[in-house]
């Protein structure tokens, strides 16, 4: 269940870059990955609140640095989706490789101390999975007041259903785009940060979260966040389960077999309603 | 000598993998990041062809791309057949995973993360491929056969047709022909080659384990045909060559190898968003690349 709101704090971020800007956009797992890194390299100076609030920021300009950098232009060019999506994997590969330059290969583990843990009748909880609980919960609620009620989550909406329409109303479509992009960021490098207080983080544990909530996403409807939080539940459970009975080697097979499933069965997600023809 | 040998059929490896992907890819504009899973399949069934009922290498080969194409052809041009552009490349993205995860776990027949050691060498007539350099010649064999097969097969109408699938699939509905049709020739082709490149591997190195075989692979060699340019020849074999030489040349300016791997995959990377950006149909490719 908790890492189903983990991965449900990564798929969101990742959903309304998908929905908000069409990009496919592996390089999130990037910036999961080299914001707990940079939390790694600060905190030792400024202390763990602060450093948890500088990496945040850093994320947050690291996801608008990359579509300033790399997607804007691309767009300029009105290139397809799939140029986008190679472009990502490139900048993927260079944050993953600076970091694994600078830190080395290893797993890395941000909090040494033994955690006693909390026993609720048969279940046992570790402390950092109570904190992944407390934070996760508030920051998707939050995040889905920003969408659902704020006037920036209108403008998002609003790009996301037709982005010249938006323009031509007058919606300054680029700096939502930066918004986007750097929203989406806080909320992977959040999971992170409480992923990596539990588990420890290596460089190349971002690619398979990312593709997980890609997976999620798709899964879910690329219209529909409630979608996104139920698949994310649903696929942390399935995973769980495998890992339990099969092996956690079967963990990404048995992912990507449900996406080849559904991708054939309903692309358009598993929660997605049909709108009239006059309304699309 | 030997160093040099060496680096020269790993070189033609990676051209005849770029080629067939090219082919996909660049003439069927099929963007797809299950090559890996292609060539793995080819080396795995090639080797356990040898190993386990102890074929000659070339009967093996032939069976292993029967089986390669049974299998992977189909299931992948039954995915091109339901699904379009970013959805087709995330469900071969899925595939290759897949792949990997049940070579990775079938333990009683791939051995899994162990790997098959003691890969027989190729045969022919009395003639054992054992030294590099005769192995040279027998990637060599394979190479040219594959080039003169593309350079050939670029002129035939057959070629002409799947360019037509990849530009306007209704177009080729509308004159009578089945695009799903042509989409298996293809990516049968493109497995072919990539058995042909994994049997090639297998029986090189003498060993194989599943992690030659991943998403990076994959990765890897989508990136040489985009930075080489598709739709034809030279963008490939170009791109080929940039990849296996720029970790040579990484070497002789005196970079340690515990940072070269890194640095390469950084260098190659930038070079990759770089050409995106501002060359969108690589260094010698006749066409853009698109979904």
């Amino acid at each position: 269940m908790i890492n189903g709101l983990l991965l449900a704090l990564v798929a969101l971020g990742f959903h309304i870059i998908f929905s908000a800007t069409k990009i496919f956009h592996i390089a999130h797992g990037g910036i999961y990955v080299a914001g707990v890194y940079f939390f790694l390299w600060t905190s030792p100076f400024v202390g763990v609140a602060f450093g948890i609030i500088l990496s945040v920021a850093f994320a947050f300009l690291l996801g608008v640095l990359i579509e300033w950098s790399v997607y804007k232009p691309l767009l300029k060019k009105s290139s397809n989706e799939n140029i986008a999506l190679i472009s990502s994997l490139g900048v993927y590969i260079i944050i993953i490789n600076i970091i694994a330059l600078l830190f080395g290969n290893e797993t890395k583990i941000l909090d040494n101390t033994i955690r006693e843990s909390l026993t609720l009748g048969e279940i046992i909880i570790t402390r950092p999975q109570v904190w992944q609980l407390i934070f996760a919960l508030p920051l998707i609620a939050l995040f889905l007041i920003f969408i659902k009620v704020t006037g920036y989550g209108l403008k998002i909406r609003a790009i996301s259903d037709n982005p010249i329409l938006a323009r031509v109303m007058g919606i300054k479509t680029q700096n939502i785009r930066y918004i986007v992009f750097g929203l989406g960021s806080i909320m992977a490098v959040s999971a992170a940060l409480l992923k990596g207080f539990d588990t420890g983080i290596d460089p190349y544990s971002g690619m398979a979260i990312t593709l997980s909530a890609a997976v999620v996403v798709i899964i879910g409807g690329s219209s529909s966040l409630y979608g996104t939080i139920l698949a994310s539940m649903m696929l942390a459970i399935i995973q769980n389960f495998t890992e339990f009975f099969l092996s956690a080697q079967w963990k990404d097979t048995v992912t990507f077999t449900i996406l080849i499933i559904v991708l054939l069965w309903r692309t358009e997600g598993i929660l997605h309603f049909n709108v009239r023809v006059d309304e699309k | 000598m030997n160093y040099i040998i060496h680096i020269l059929i790993i070189l033609q490896i990676y051209i005849i993998l770029a080629l067939s992907l090219n082919l996909k890819t660049g003439f069927t504009g099929l963007l797809s990041l299950c090559q890996a899973a292609f060539y793995g399949t080819g080396a795995y069934l090639t080797t356990l062809l040898m190993v386990d009922k102890g074929l000659n290498f070339f009967t093996a080969l032939f069976l292993a791309i029967l089986i390669n194409i049974a299998l992977n052809a189909a299931i992948t041009t039954w995915l091109a057949g339901r699904l379009r552009n970013l959805y087709f490349t995330l469900a071969t993205i899925a595939l290759q995973i897949v792949f990997f995860g049940v070579v990775y776990n079938w333990q009683s027949l791939t051995r899994g993360p162990f790997g098959i050691p003691g890969i027989p060498k190729p045969e022919l007539a009395g003639i054992v491929f054992n030294t590099p350099l005769q192995f040279f010649f027998l990637a060599l064999f394979f190479t040219s056969v594959t080039i003169v097969f593309f350079y050939w097969f670029a002129k035939t109408p057959l070629c002409k047709l799947l360019e037509c699938t990849r530009d306007d699939e209704v177009w080729l509905t509308v004159l009578g022909k089945r695009p799903a049709y042509f989409k298996f020739v293809s990516i049968s082709i493109t497995v072919v080659f990539a058995t042909v490149a994994g049997a090639l591997y297998a029986t090189y190195m003498s060993y194989i384990d599943p992690t030659s075989f991943t998403l990076d692979e994959s990765i890897l060699i989508l990136t040489i045909i985009l930075v080489g340019g598709t739709g034809n020849i030279i963008g490939p074999v170009s791109g080929a060559l940039i990849y296996v030489l720029l970790p040579e040349a990484l070497r002789f300016v005196n970079m340690p190898d515990s940072i070269s791997a890194n640095a390469r995959m950084i260098i190659y990377a930038m070079i990759l968003i770089l050409i995106v950006r501002f060359k969108p149909n690589g260094l010698f490719g006749k066409f853009e690349i698109r979904g």
